[in-house]
Formats: structure tokens, C-alpha cells, sequence
């Protein structure tokens, strides 16, 4: 049974790396967004048909190195999200992503004790890219974190392109 | 070119340098003594009055800390600001709604960008700081009903009570001037201070009143204040908001609450 998962785990990977390496690939930096104050990522365009794209998009932030000892113990998120783009002209579009984010802080127990906490929070992206030219390109979005509560944010990104 | 370069480049270093310059720790008497608000204050990288921030607070060696209060369902005291839990928390309603252990299990701050931190009770505050610590404990008084407020009050002056046993080192803040002086009632030998918004008139009722002193906004804060409360002899505290620290200093108040512990740290 475990064996026949991994064959489906590793098709699922050939068939999305089929896919992936004849689209855009690109790096990112955020400024607050997804794992609020700040992340860099990459965005990888799968699917295109006529004026809707499908990107993958794996980020990675940090909030603080240190945890309340001053010991090293860094803060660490991580946002996978799938995203959807409608173009709307020639250099604008809209866009809507969703998915999860790993979420991994350090909180203070009794007796000075640290303890990292684990999180899964789910993200929800919503806004407006425009292209300044064929490789950079500037987002700017909503941002709603659903995790105990609903949590609203913005975020601006500068992406990269190849 | 290159001129315009070299320009630009003395410009920026020169505002690096005084960038640098702007950042050193300010000096102070050592008469004033230095608390930290909520814990490390509310510029630092963890919520005001949560458990890492007292802890990290207590690091830096300074005077004390203020530490906002709420009865809890159970009588015992917790780490708290504002009225309601909603807005900075992932819960609603009161803290006296809920027992301590129902708040230390499922009470979490949501306003720092998506971390939870946990709350902190004062038996557990007690427990880290050491004896000589200054408590300056601003005391929330919430009455849940007209029915349960004799009952929430005789809850809360217990539990006072019982803390004053634990530490020796405490100062108590109230913004009414009829529980600072129903404070006072219960042991004359804590200070107990008005918190006002208004620098007169806070004075005017703290020295009517018979307390101990006053605890202003560094805005309200001036010389001719600190003059008359002198004269009064009222202690004055200062809680730092916009205003510059050296000018706050500079005036000499009993103690400084600030809001970024770092700059103070010994």
C-alpha cells in the first residue's frame, strides 16, 4: 500500500515537472504579505490558457532570529499557495491565490523554558500585478489569514522573471 | 559623474553616521527608576503583558516592570490591557469571564502577524522577578454587574492581598480616584498612584484624595507639574508615548515606564 502512494507521489512529480520546465519561472520579494512582515519565495507559471495562468508559488519568511533568551531559535514561515491570474491587458491583471501556510515561533513556558510552536494557517491572497517589462513585475494584494481567527493583511511583491 | 557620485555618497554616509548617533542610549539619573511597560513595551517583537515579553524584559536588568491586571473567573490576577479579549486575542469577552486555566490554554494574542503568544498570570510574574523588582501594577477594575460587584471587588482585593505576601516590591496605579483610594485602604504601606490623562487635573485628585502620586503621558508631563507635585510631595511616574526621552528625563519624574526596553537596558 505505502509503495503503491510513493508511485503515485513520484508520477504526480514527473507529470509536474513535464509541465514546469517549458513555462516562467520567478524569485520574489515580499513586504509584509503572507508571513507578515517580509519573505522571499519563488513562483513557478504552470498551466496557460488564453488569458488565465496557474502559477505554484513556496515562499519563506522569518519574523525573529532570537527567541526571548536571546538564543538563537529563528521564527520560520513558510506559504505554498496556488495562484490563478486573469489578465486584463496587456501588462495588468488580477489575480486570486489560496493555500497553506507552516507557521514555526518559539513562546515562553514557565521556568524560562522555550517551546516552538507549530502552526498551519490558510492563506488567501487577492489582488493586482502589473509588468513593468519582461522581467520584473510588481504585485500588490490583500492578504486574509484564517488560523483560530480570520486576520486581514496587505502585502506588495517584486518578482523577478525568467 | 563621478562628483555627483562622491556628493551623494557623503550625503548618505553622513546620514548613516547621524542615523548611528540618533540611536545611542540615552543617559539618565540613576534616581529614575526604569520599568518596562506591558513587559518589553509595545515596539518589541512579542505582544505587551504576554510571557515572553516579561521575560525577555527581565534581561535587561532594569528597575521593574508595569504590569496591567484583571480578576479572572477563579480569583487568581492576569497579565492584561484592554477591556475585551477581542481584537487582540483569539477569544471574546472578558477575562473575568474565564478561569485562568481556560485562559492559559486557549488564549492566545493574534495581533502580532500571525504568532500566538500565551498570557502570563502575577503568580507567575512573581515568580521570575526577584524580591527588589519594582510591580507598578495598573489595576483594571472591569465590574462585571451591579449584582456581582460587591462579590468581584472583595474577589479582587483578596487576591491583591495574597499577592502583597508574594512580592515586597509593589506600587499600585488606578485611573478612578474612588479605587485608588479603596486600594489604599487595604495596606497603607503600598504606594498607590492616580493614572491620568490630564496633568492638572490629575494632580488635583491625587492630592485631594490623599495618594501617593500621579502617572501621566510623557505629553502632559512639564516642568511647572513636576514643580507642584514636588511641593506636594507626590511622586510623579511618566509613561512614554511620542514625546523625546531626553526631554522626559530631563524632568527628573520618580520613574519612566517606557515602551522599548532595549534603549535602558544595564
Amino acid at each position: 500500500m505505502r509503495k503503491q502512494y510513493l508511485y503515485i507521489i513520484i508520477l504526480l512529480y514527473i507529470i509536474n515537472c513535464k509541465v514546469c520546465f517549458s513555462q516562467n519561472n520567478s524569485v520574489y520579494l515580499e513586504v509584509l504579505g503572507n508571513t507578515g512582515y517580509g519573505a522571499i519565495g519563488y513562483e513557478r507559471k504552470l498551466l496557460k490558457a488564453k488569458n488565465i495562468r496557474w502559477h505554484t508559488v513556496i515562499g519563506a519568511g522569518t519574523y525573529k532570529l532570537r527567541d526571548f533568551n536571546h538564543k538563537l531559535n529563528p521564527d520560520i514561515a513558510v506559504p505554498v499557495l496556488q495562484k490563478v491570474s486573469f489578465s486584463l491587458h496587456s501588462r495588468h491583471s488580477l489575480f486570486i491565490a489560496s493555500g497553506l501556510m507552516w507557521n514555526s515561533y518559539i513562546d515562553a513556558e514557565r521556568e524560562f523554558k522555550a517551546r516552538r510552536h507549530h502552526e498551519i494557517r490558510w492563506n488567501n491572497n487577492a489582488g493586482y500585478s502589473f509588468d513593468l517589462n519582461k522581467r520584473w513585475q510588481f504585485q500588490l494584494y490583500y492578504v486574509l489569514i484564517a488560523y483560530r481567527s480570520i486576520q486581514h493583511w496587505v502585502g506588495l511583491k517584486i518578482n523577478f522573471k525568467w | 559623474m563621478v562628483s555627483i557620485r562622491r556628493k551623494y555618497g557623503f550625503i548618505g554616509l553622513f546620514m548613516l553616521l547621524a542615523g548611528f548617533s540618533g540611536c545611542k542610549k540615552p543617559e539618565f539619573p540613576p534616581l529614575i527608576k526604569i520599568l518596562g511597560k506591558g513587559g518589553m513595551g509595545n515596539s518589541h517583537m512579542y505582544p505587551m503583558n504576554s510571557r515572553a515579553s516579561y521575560m525577555e524584559a527581565l534581561l535587561y536588568n532594569l528597575d521593574g516592570v508595569e504590569v496591567d491586571v484583571q480578576l479572572t473567573k477563579d480569583a487568581q490576577l492576569a497579565a492584561f490591557h484592554t477591556e475585551n479579549l477581542e481584537g487582540t486575542t483569539n477569544m471574546t469577552g472578558r477575562i473575568y469571564d474565564y478561569t485562568w486555566e481556560e485562559l492559559q490554554e486557549q488564549c492566545r494574542y493574534n495581533n502580532h502577524r500571525f504568532r500566538s503568544y500565551s498570557l502570563i498570570s502575577l503568580d507567575e510574574i512573581t515568580e521570575i522577578y526577584p524580591p527588589g523588582a519594582l510591580l507598578s501594577l495598573d489595576i483594571k477594575i472591569f465590574i462585571p454587574s451591579d449584582e456581582e460587584a460587591d462579590a468581584y471587588m472583595n474577589a479582587y482585593i483578596n487576591a491583591l492581598r495574597d499577592l502583597y505576601t508574594k512580592h515586597r516590591n509593589i506600587m499600585l496605579e488606578s485611573s478612578s480616584p474612588y479605587y485608588a483610594r479603596m486600594l489604599k485602604a487595604v495596606n497603607e504601606q503600598i504606594p498607590v498612584l492616580l493614572v491620568s490623562n490630564n496633568a492638572s487635573e490629575g494632580l488635583e485628585l491625587a492630592i485631594d484624595n490623599e495618594l501617593d502620586g500621579v502617572v501621566l503621558p510623557d505629553t502632559e508631563a512639564n516642568e511647572d507639574i513636576m514643580e507642584r507635585a514636588r511641593n506636594h510631595g507626590i511622586m510623579v511616574g511618566i509613561w512614554e508615548t511620542s514625546k523625546s526621552i531626553h526631554y522626559t528625563l530631563d524632568l527628573e519624574p520618580d520613574f519612566f515606564q517606557t515602551t522599548s526596553v532595549k534603549r535602558f537596558g544595564r
